[in-house]
């Protein structure tokens, strides 16, 4: 019953991933995700890649139907011994390639799509041993539950909504202090009419920053007029007002304050 | 100084699709030299294109702004060379022309 | 000037505390109009002298020594203008032996680049969220595993065009997000600085 259940399974298993090379969409965006073209050469990855669907199809279809032949098992055995050499070759020549074994999408060849072949060698052999006695349907579900749970293409079918759901119930980074990060202080920054008046002399990214009260200080290194300065900026924490931004342009050597911006009053009068 | 582009091949604009942002990029392969022109303090510098990025499509409407000045939606990554001489690392994406 | 008396001296400037001087060097004319100026335009196939990236192998007095990926040896002159960022604007005490570094600022005559800007560790991902737990995001980026640390306080999510905010809770595992931040050299781990997420 072990044996003849995983006829099935493998019959399956190679409908889907024959049936996802030849139905699929976009066949010639997965084929080129694959390192088939290193095998086969540049422009023949689409033809290979759909012969390996034609074949996997004609062995599901000859292992599903009767008789159950020892041939039957032999073929799916290479087939899936194939699999495993071209996915130690492509891992080899191309690690960031693609398996391609259930179309795209399943990301570079890691322990899951080995294992997976390797199981689906096994699964052959047994297939090959199967006897005329009848198949187990809970056997072949879980044969199968075996396969999905290997297949990185199919994680955004149940690992993803099974996470999603997690974090729906408790989100794991709910609750965090509430705090107004710096980049909201810098971009309060960079959208106010005081940054795009200095914006040209800065040199530096962010120097400094603190907080005094109600406001953030940012502080940046600028140049002007050939010596070196710094431009501070004033932001309000509690709301975002670009406009209300202040700033000045300051020598610190001399502790000169050089040039300043206030929202309600004209630019550079003392 | 190197940029990746959207619409540098069939391949990368199949992964890429700008024209699903209402984009619609000139087809420009390795090598085409740009101009890119922060909005933010008119800083510029020339780049070439050496690869296929960023994925426009999944970031569709994006905006960015410095004072009035906005881009929307991503159409260019830099590498670190060329980014940093026209904004901040820290910054992640910044508004610019491209020419 | 101390670290706390230069804060308190432009905390004053910016709120006005103090006098401008030499406001007539700008005039009735905003800095803006004054500084529009030619941009440098290199050959772009050429490296810029004026910046540098690699791993510092030394660190001497105030000068980082770097290896570049390309093997070529940067020397990084800091001063006290220079602007310092490891997960966040930070001091030179903070930077370790080890670390990655993006550097730009002026080459200097003897080979020295006198830094304007020190970005430590940095990195700028495109991935998917996979999963989460409590402070740890999960990410794959095309096809690695990346583990994103919340560092509370620190850690900024942007959603769409909102301002920056601290709450997290609008991620959603199965989402492709950008991520700014420090890298733990030699792991596969990052500190988040700011996630950009498309809600």
């Amino acid at each position: 019953m072990l044996l003849s259940s995983q006829v099935f399974v493998v019959a399956i298993v190679l409908a889907w991933t024959g049936g996802v090379k030849l139905f699929g969409p976009a066949p010639g965006l997965a084929a080129r995700r694959t390192a088939l073209d290193r095998l086969v050469g540049k422009g023949r990855e689409l033809t290979a890649y759909r012969a390996v669907g034609v074949v996997e199809l004609l062995i599901a279809a000859a292992l599903a139907l009767p008789p159950v032949e020892f041939a039957e098992g032999l073929a799916a055995t290479a087939l899936a011994l194939g699999f495993v050499a071209y996915l130690v070759y492509a891992r080899r020549v191309r690690p960031e390639s693609d398996c391609g074994c259930m179309g795209g999408k399943g990301g570079p060849i890691g322990w899951r799509s080995l294992s997976r072949a390797c199981l689906l060698v096994l699964a052959s052999a047994m297939a090959a041993g199967a006897g005329q006695e009848a198949a187990s349907p809970l056997v072949v579900l879980a044969g199968l539950a075996v396969f999905v749970a290997l297949s990185a293409e199919l994680d955004r079918y149940w690992l993803l909504p099974l996470r999603r759901l997690r974090v729906r119930l408790s989100h794991p980074l709910a609750g965090l202090p509430v705090r107004v990060p710096l980049a909201a202080g810098v971009e309060q920054v960079e959208r106010s009419p005081a940054y795009r008046a200095v914006a040209g002399l800065l040199r530096s990214d962010v120097r400094d920053t603190w907080t005094e009260g109600e406001w953030r200080f940012v502080s940046y290194s600028a140049r002007y007029q050939d010596r070196a300065a710094t431009v501070v900026f004033a932001v309000p924490t509690d709301r975002f007002v670009p406009e209300e931004v202040q700033a000045a342009l300051v020598d610190e050597s001399t502790e000169e304050t050089l040039w300043r911006f206030a929202p309600t009053a004209s630019v550079g009068l003392a | 100084m190197q940029c990746a582009w959207p619409n540098a091949s069939n391949n990368c604009f199949d992964i890429t699709r700008p024209d699903k942002c209402g984009k619609n990029l000139v087809r420009r392969t390795c090598g085409h030299q740009f101009t890119i022109t922060s909005l933010c303090n008119n800083k510029a510098v020339r780049v070439k294109i050496a690869d296929c990025g960023p994925q426009t499509d999944l970031w569709c409407g994006e905006k960015t702004c410095c004072g009035a000045k906005c881009g929307t939606n991503r159409i260019m990554d830099l590498t670190p060379a060329a980014y940093s001489a026209i904004g901040s690392l820290s910054g992640g994406r910044l508004p610019c022309t491209v020419a | 000037m101390s670290s706390l008396g230069r804060r308190r001296f432009l905390s004053s400037a910016a709120l006005g505390g103090a006098a401008v001087v030499g406001a007539t060097a700008f005039g009735s004319v905003a800095p803006e109009q004054a500084l529009a100026s030619p941009s440098l335009e290199l050959d772009p196939a050429l490296p810029d002298p004026n910046f540098a990236e690699g791993r510092i192998s030394a660190i001497t007095g105030s000068m980082l020594m770097v290896t570049g990926s390309d093997r070529t040896l940067h020397r990084i002159h800091v001063t006290d203008g220079t602007s310092l960022w490891k997960l966040r604007p930070t001091t030179f005490d903070a930077i370790k032996v080890g670390d990655g570094l993006y550097a730009r600022g002026l080459k200097l005559d003897d080979g020295t680049l006198a830094a304007d800007s020190v970005w430590v560790n940095i990195v700028n991902l495109t991935a998917h969220i996979t999963a989460m737990e409590r402070d740890v995001l999960h990410l794959d980026h095309h096809g690695d595993r990346v583990v994103g640390h919340v560092v509370a306080g620190t850690t900024a999510a942007v959603y769409n065009d909102t301002p920056a905010v601290s709450d997290l809770s609008l991620l959603q595992v199965g989402k492709h997000v950008q991520v700014i931040g420090a890298w733990r050299p030699d792991t596969n781990e990052v500190d988040i600085a700011t996630v950009f997420a498309a809600a």
